[in-house]
């Protein structure tokens, strides 16, 4: 068992102090995240160069039986960058901000100035019917149904970065005030964004995305102080009328209010910044790609041993095989997971740069993240291990093994654009980015990513084992 | 005399690609005694390879066994392993690690560690006189000081059998002096065994106790210098070199059948340079009872057929003839 430990060890000492290893280990993903980053790291500080970015809003909800209009609010935020007057009680209703809890209300980019959009309803796409921007729609279809139709056409033409579809029943879904206590599933808001500029339709659902967790969160909250209140006073509840309520509600998000802050707080304050998101997506997607090389270019070395004779020089003497090749693998799983974990520092120093303070761009449930780098690790130590069995050697693996990960890595996001998920689940880079973009928000489930990454790791690392070992025998 | 190294009927077959199977090794049966430097000769594809990688435990012999210190390379290869150092012709050593780190980690290989490893790589760099430049990377080092640190790595455990396959190629002058006089100090003070091989015979002749030489995946003769050289008889050499010329296998048959004891001729075409040259390329090499007798009808056929001729050598029966006489080939055929 030493001498597996003893080539490990020297499995990672070798590949770490090779510094054309290094230069495609680290220093290539980091400085590309790193470029992207500073690109766009300044999206909160005024700089950014994206503004403005055109997004149709189709907004089919209709207020709740309590009069609470969550789509208009959303709505209003995408088009106007703020929530109107009139949707809220008249002045002094709402609470006064006590501080500013972050220190960042001065000064960052609004999502009024990242977002331009335009309320797109059947007059607008009329509009763009009669100069040809976009086909008609067939006559058959449902009136919202060829709205949104006309909606992805003229994103797909390149009219709006990204369509904001709110669905009938979204206010619904969130407010039961008969019983208060109840979390109903929200009807998803849809983001539908242009392939071709994937970087500002992914601030877009970047941006929806947390103006509707907050939503949930702050719909959730309000439950449950309406729970204990319709418990304690019921004729106080009772009593209320719809308006006021739904008056209320909104006043939760009033950028006057500290409740839950959305209009004038600057994006990077929320709890995922833009710059953050676009270092964990970027990062933790160039992480995986260039992790995909170390792993399979740590077990195809065998072949390059065998090559320089280093190979027969420790099979001829007393070690087992079995202490050879566990070797190797431990020292590669250990070299992948090694190389994460210095790209998730690094980025987080980066972000944190970007930021001005102490910034977790991954998230701080620790357990998950370590789960997730260790999926990571095996699903790629996996690939490597696979294409070991595979591949005829060194040669091969060079040109099939890039093909392959370049492949990987346009499916999974790792060049800045993303497929739709039915396409980019084919890709163990999209498990890992999609698990650490969740980890990073503080929201959501990986332990189906986890299921992924640990399964199609295994799955691919015992047959190419297999396969690899009757090549090793021979 | 103690046997350290024994094959029996060792032999190796391979599944053809597409055609019969190849019987790279054909049984083969030999002795090699505690203490002896041991040459194995073959040209390319002989055998040689398959033989030795089959001693070292490497490739499985299909029939047969083979056995250090007496014990089995098949059923006890980590018993028979502990006793074998390997010197592979190739710089078998990483060269992000230093000389230090490389004999560290092979030496642990052989399940040596704490202060006696730090001694031994101690000793060994003192050994090949690379102890001031131990922490340099491998790749800065000369290709004569990596061959140093490659047979440090083979000796390091003190094996009591040492196999070195070619440890003089592609290296410079004053460097393979300094190899063969550790080979013999290897012998003379550790009495360790020492299997060689190599394609230059001259080395084969300073060191080698016994050769043996194989041909077609048999040991076609197996010896004392002195003993072989006796089998081809009092036969001289006439070397010609002939410089960048092609010779046609009529020029050779007729010098053959038509001048009185020579009993063969062979043209060794100039081979290429570096690692693969070879002291024999572009001779002229013919064989006769009478050497000396036979160079006037040589010479007259030679310039009938407008040859020219850069020198002339005569020479006495030594290995490389035998090697001529048994295979008919050059060595590094």
């Amino acid at each position: 068992m030493t001498k597996l430990w003893v080539i490990a060890w020297k499995e990672v000492v070798t590949r770490f102090t090779d510094r054309n290893l290094l230069i495609i280990m680290l220093a290539a993903p980091l400085a590309i995240s790193t470029v992207i980053g500073l690109a766009f790291g300044n999206i909160g500080r005024g700089g950014s160069p994206i503004r403005n970015i055109p997004v149709a809003v189709v907004n089919h909800d209709r207020p709740s039986q309590y009069g609470v209009a969550f789509g208009a609010v959303l709505s209003d935020m995408l088009t106007e960058g703020e929530i109107p007057a009139g949707r809220v009680p008249k002045g002094g209703t709402c609470p006064q901000p006590t501080a500013d809890p972050e220190g960042t209300l001065a000064g960052g980019t609004t999502i009024g100035e990242l977002i331009h959009g335009t309320t797109f309803d059947a007059e607008a796409a009329q509009l763009l019917v009669k100069s040809g921007s976009i086909p008609a729609a067939p006559a058959e279809r449902a009136a919202s149904e060829a709205l949104d139709q006309a909606a992805r056409a003229a994103v797909d033409k390149g009219v709006y970065t990204a369509a904001v579809i709110i669905p009938a029943g979204f206010s619904s879904s969130l407010t039961d005030l008969t019983n208060p206590s109840r979390i109903a599933p929200a009807a998803k808001v849809s983001v539908y964004g242009n392939q071709g500029d994937g970087l500002s339709a992914g601030i877009v659902r970047s941006v929806v995305e947390g103006i509707v967790s907050q939503m949930v969160s702050g719909d959730i909250a309000i439950g449950a102080t309406m729970s204990q209140l319709a418990a304690r006073h019921p004729d106080v509840l009772r009593s209320a009328a719809s308006q006021d309520l739904g008056a209320l509600f909104a006043c939760a998000f009033m950028p006057s209010g500290d409740l839950i802050g959305l209009v004038s707080q600057p994006v990077q304050a929320a709890q995922n910044s833009i710059a953050g998101t676009l270092l964990v997506t970027f990062g933790s997607a160039q992480a995986m790609f260039f992790a995909l090389f170390t792993g399979q270019f740590g077990i195809l070395s065998m072949y390059e041993e065998r090559k320089n004779w280093t190979l027969q020089r420790m099979l001829a003497s007393p070690t087992p095989r079995w202490a050879i090749l566990g070797g190797k693998l431990v020292g590669v799983l250990a070299s992948v997971l090694f190389q994460m974990v210095a790209l998730i520092v690094a980025l987080t120093a980066v972000g944190s740069l970007l930021e001005g303070k102490l910034t977790l761009i991954w998230g701080t449930d620790w357990f998950a993240l370590a789960l997730t780098v260790l999926g990571a690790g095996v699903a790629v130590s996996g690939l490597g291990m696979l294409l070991a069995g595979v591949l005829k050697g060194i040669e091969q693996a060079n040109v099939v093994g890039s093909v392959l990960n370049i492949a990987l890595g346009v499916l999974g996001g790792g060049f800045g654009f993303q497929l739709p998920r039915s396409v980019s689940a084919f890709s163990i880079i999209y498990w890992g980015r999609d698990a650490f973009d969740q980890l990073a928000t503080g929201h959501g489930d990986v332990t189906l990513n986890l299921l992924m990454l640990f399964g199609q790791g295994a799955l691919m690392f015992g047959l190419g084992l297999l396969l690899f070992n009757r090549r090793f025998e021979a | 005399m103690d046997t350290m190294v024994e094959t029996r009927d060792l032999a190796k077959i391979y599944p053809g690609d597409h055609g019969p199977e190849i019987e790279a090794v054909k049984g083969i049966d030999l002795k090699i005694a505690k203490g002896e430097i041991f040459s194995l000769l073959g040209p390319n594809g002989a055998g040689k390879t398959t033989t030795i990688s089959m001693i070292s435990g490497l490739v499985e012999p299909t029939r047969g066994d083979a056995f250090i210190g007496g014990h089995s390379i098949t059923k006890e290869p980590l018993q028979a392993k502990r006793l074998l150092g390997v010197v592979p012709q190739e710089i078998a050593l990483y060269p992000n690690l230093n000389a230090r780190q490389n004999l560290e980690f092979f030496g642990r290989m052989y399940g040596l560690g704490g202060e006696d490893l730090a001694h031994r790589v101690d000793d060994a760099l003192e050994f090949i006189e690379l102890s001031d430049r131990q922490k340099e990377r491998l790749s800065t080092y000369s290709g004569g000081m990596k061959r140093r640190v490659n047979i440090a790595a083979g000796l390091l455990h003190d094996p009591q059998v040492v196999y070195m396959d070619e440890p003089t190629v592609g290296i410079d002058p004053q460097s393979r002096r300094r190899i063969l006089d550790t080979v013999k100090l290897l012998r003379n003070q550790r009495g360790m065994t020492v299997l060689y091989t190599t394609h230059l015979m001259e080395e084969a002749q300073e060191l080698s106790d016994r050769v043996g030489i194989i041909d077609h995946g048999e040991i076609i003769a197996l010896g004392e210098q002195g003993e072989l050289i006796e089998k081809v008889g009092e036969e001289d050499r006439l070397v010609f070199k002939m410089g960048d010329l092609t010779l046609d296998q009529g020029f050779l048959d007729r010098i053959q059948t038509s001048v009185e004891g020579v009993t063969a001729a062979v043209y060794d075409p100039p081979g290429v340079g570096g690692e693969e040259a070879t002291n024999t390329s572009g001779l002229l090499i013919v064989t006769a009872r009478r050497g000396r007798k036979a160079l006037p009808a040589i010479l007259h056929i030679v310039e009938q057929a407008g040859v020219s001729i850069q020198s002339v050598e005569v020479r006495e029966p030594d290995l490389e003839a035998v090697f001529l006489k048994l295979t008919g080939r050059a060595l590094r055929d």
